[in-house]
């Protein structure tokens, strides 16, 4: 009980004209398009919607839109135990390009209208079973520094691969905010690449459900999770779970 | 080919869908002869089984024939007929190497969904959702399965493959629950659920050296079998008093030496409580119903185990972590490790040591899934175990 107040002050403390104006302006909007229930008033709903949300998330909700503020670099780092010797683990990890099945179904996904690959990637350290080094050339669509740590698992247990990724996102406010929704977040990318070389590496394939049968799709999938942000998102799927 | 596919809480359907193809070169794909519907298919079925996308072919207890193998399978070959683990296992991780099967890290291809949920991942399961990888499952007439040479068991010549189908799941997982109660001469097993996991579970603690077993339902069909087939005492909780208390009358006060809780997260009681595990889960405030394995805390002897083979997959209130702390008991549980089991089980079988078709109450064509799920879930028509023909034609 204690924490939900100290919570609920926090919020509070955050609070200024600019996002009770947001919340306020907000939940008048949403109301105001659920009511009327036409075409029209679903974008204004829309609208609503995303003030109020603006509203509840950030310190800027209405001048951040107008400015965007050059966000902070995302930090990622993630860690996994692959069941290989290290020579194995680091001379893959140096030849990431060579295993496509890994990277490009990963990487290749336009960002900025670009395609993001290996190429667009320069190794800028090596050490050889123990550090990779890389950061993105300067004509790359996004701008990112990583790298990749390697050491022997105690006991006989492998190789431990530790991932260090710095990405510095463009623009900012609503851009960043249709960006994640869009999937852009590196974090879940970034996974699925060093989950994927697991698999190859230990089990020889990468693991697959696309282009297994399944019956018509009657309900629409839901789609909304995505447009919060990560934390929000994984709490809402603890509480589902 | 036709497949039954989950459209929503308490919406199966038969549909036509597309037949499926090898997309690894460790996959095999089976024709498949027979398949069940297990009691965890009814908490997807009643919609408690986050992950589901309408369309997706459930069903993970099957059997069959081998009719395409992709380039790297080596063991098996067009023609065999097998039983495939519900759990899909690489064989060549840290944890297949450790026998821990069905915590594979390989297998499941949303792993990364998993581990925000759980913190870690275990494998994939056929046909169990999409954070179990989103596997097409095995109610239907092909199936697509993946490292071919590690789960799928050859079933002897001139066995009947309904001898072999549960080796599956419900066989070993009544088995492992008895098994890692590590049980002693002349110990006391209770069980809660006389389902057929709970049916195996009994009949195995006694396989495995229980001086007394006792099963608990209140299903009276459900409670002769457990007689009958397992030999157990049986208690009907809907007609005895205060469970626990009972429990220890039939213990000399001491409680059972090992508890399994064979129910899982849609538990049912008579009393208050169920109301009110009931009350919460509708509202989501609580996902999973434990009466169960409260009971089987609070009866346990002290310094005994409890073993989970029941399905669980969110949080629990109320748990008597108290209880347990205090009588310093030993908790199992967990996903079944299926390839363990599944050739020292079929020896059992062949030796006729086991004949797991006694649960067997129905058997039906694959069209009337919709039905035999309906009937399964209400426990109507004194239905404990439903086996489907993908082949037949539905009467």
């Amino acid at each position: 009980m204690a924490q939900k107040q100290a919570a609920w002050q926090d919020w509070m403390k955050d609070k200024n004209w600019e996002t009770w104006t947001a919340l306020g302006s907000g939940a008048a909007l949403l109301a105001w398009g659920i009511v009327r229930r036409s075409a029209g008033s679903a974008a204004l709903a829309g609208a609503g919607g995303i003030l109020l949300y603006r509203g509840a998330c950030s310190r800027r909700p209405l001048t951040g839109i107008l400015a965007p503020v050059t966000p902070e670099p995302r930090r990622i780092r993630i860690a996994a135990t692959i069941l290989q010797p290290v020579e194995t683990v680091y001379e893959f990890w140096r030849r990431l390009d060579s295993h496509p099945e890994v990277f490009q179904r990963v990487a290749a996904q336009r960002v900025n209208g670009e395609t993001l690959s290996t190429r667009k990637l320069e190794l800028v350290e090596e050490r050889p079973n123990e550090l990779l080094r890389w950061q993105t050339r300067p004509d790359a669509p996004v701008r990112a520094r990583g790298a990749a740590r390697f050491r022997p698992a105690p006991a006989g247990r492998g190789t431990e691969v530790q991932l260090d990724v710095v990405a510095q996102p463009r623009g900012g406010g609503l851009g960043e905010l249709f960006r994640n929704a869009l999937g852009h977040d590196p974090e879940p990318r970034l996974r699925t690449l060093l989950m994927r070389s697991k698999q190859l590496l230990e089990a020889g394939e990468v693991a697959t459900t696309e282009g297994q049968p399944r019956g018509s799709r009657s309900k629409p999938m839901r789609v909304m999770t995505r447009v919060l942000p990560r934390k929000e998102k994984d709490r809402q799927l603890e509480a589902a779970v | 080919m036709k497949a039954a596919c989950w459209n929503g809480k308490q919406d199966i359907r038969v549909e036509t869908v597309p037949d499926p193809a090898i997309l690894n070169p460790r996959d095999a794909i089976v024709r498949i002869t027979r398949t069940a519907i297990c009691g965890s298919d009814l908490h997807m079925y009643n919609g408690h089984i986050p992950g589901m996308k309408a369309g997706d072919i459930v069903g993970h207890e099957f059997a069959g024939e081998v009719v395409e193998t992709g380039p790297e399978v080596k063991q098996l070959q067009t023609g065999d007929r097998v039983v495939v683990p519900f759990a899909i296992a690489c064989g060549q991780c840290f944890f297949c190497r450790w026998q821990l099967w069905s915590l594979c890290d390989n297998s499941n291809p949303h792993a990364t969904r998993l581990e925000t949920v759980y913190g870690q991942s275990g494998g994939g399961l056929f046909g169990y959702s999409h954070l179990y990888g989103g596997y097409a499952g095995g109610q239907a007439q092909y199936a697509r399965v993946p490292f071919a040479d590690i789960g799928p068991l050859k079933i002897p010549e001139g066995m009947d493959e309904e001898r072999a189908l549960f080796l599956s799941d419900i066989l070993p997982t009544g088995y492992m629950a008895a098994e890692q109660c590590d049980i002693q001469p002349g110990d006391t097993v209770a069980v809660w659920g006389c389902g057929p996991v709970g049916l195996f579970a009994q009949q195995s603690a006694g396989l495995l050296g229980a001086g007394q077993v006792i099963g608990i339902d209140r299903i009276p069909e459900r409670l002769e079998k457990a007689r009958e087939q397992a030999g157990s005492i049986t208690l009907n909780y809907a007609e005895t008093g205060d469970l626990v208390e009972e429990l220890k009358i039939l213990t000399g006060g001491r409680g059972p030496d090992r508890c399994i809780d064979a129910v899982g997260m849609e538990a049912h009681s008579h009393g208050f409580e169920f109301y009110y595990d009931n009350a919460k889960q509708m509202l989501k405030l609580e996902s999973d119903r434990p009466v169960a394995l409260r009971q089987a805390i609070q009866a346990c002897r002290k310094g005994g185990t409890v073993s989970i083979p029941g399905v669980y997959g969110g949080g629990i209130d109320q748990a008597p972590l108290g209880a347990a702390f205090a009588k310093g008991l030993t908790l199992k549980m967990g996903q079944t490790h299926v390839h363990r089991y599944m050739r020292p089980l079929l020896e059992r079988i062949e030796k006729s040591e086991i004949d797991p078709t006694f649960v067997i109450t129905h058997r039906a064509a694959l069209e009337r899934a919709p039905e035999m799920y309906r009937t399964f879930a209400e426990k109507r028509d004194g239905c404990i175990k439903v086996v489907m023909d993908p082949w037949a034609q539905a009467a």
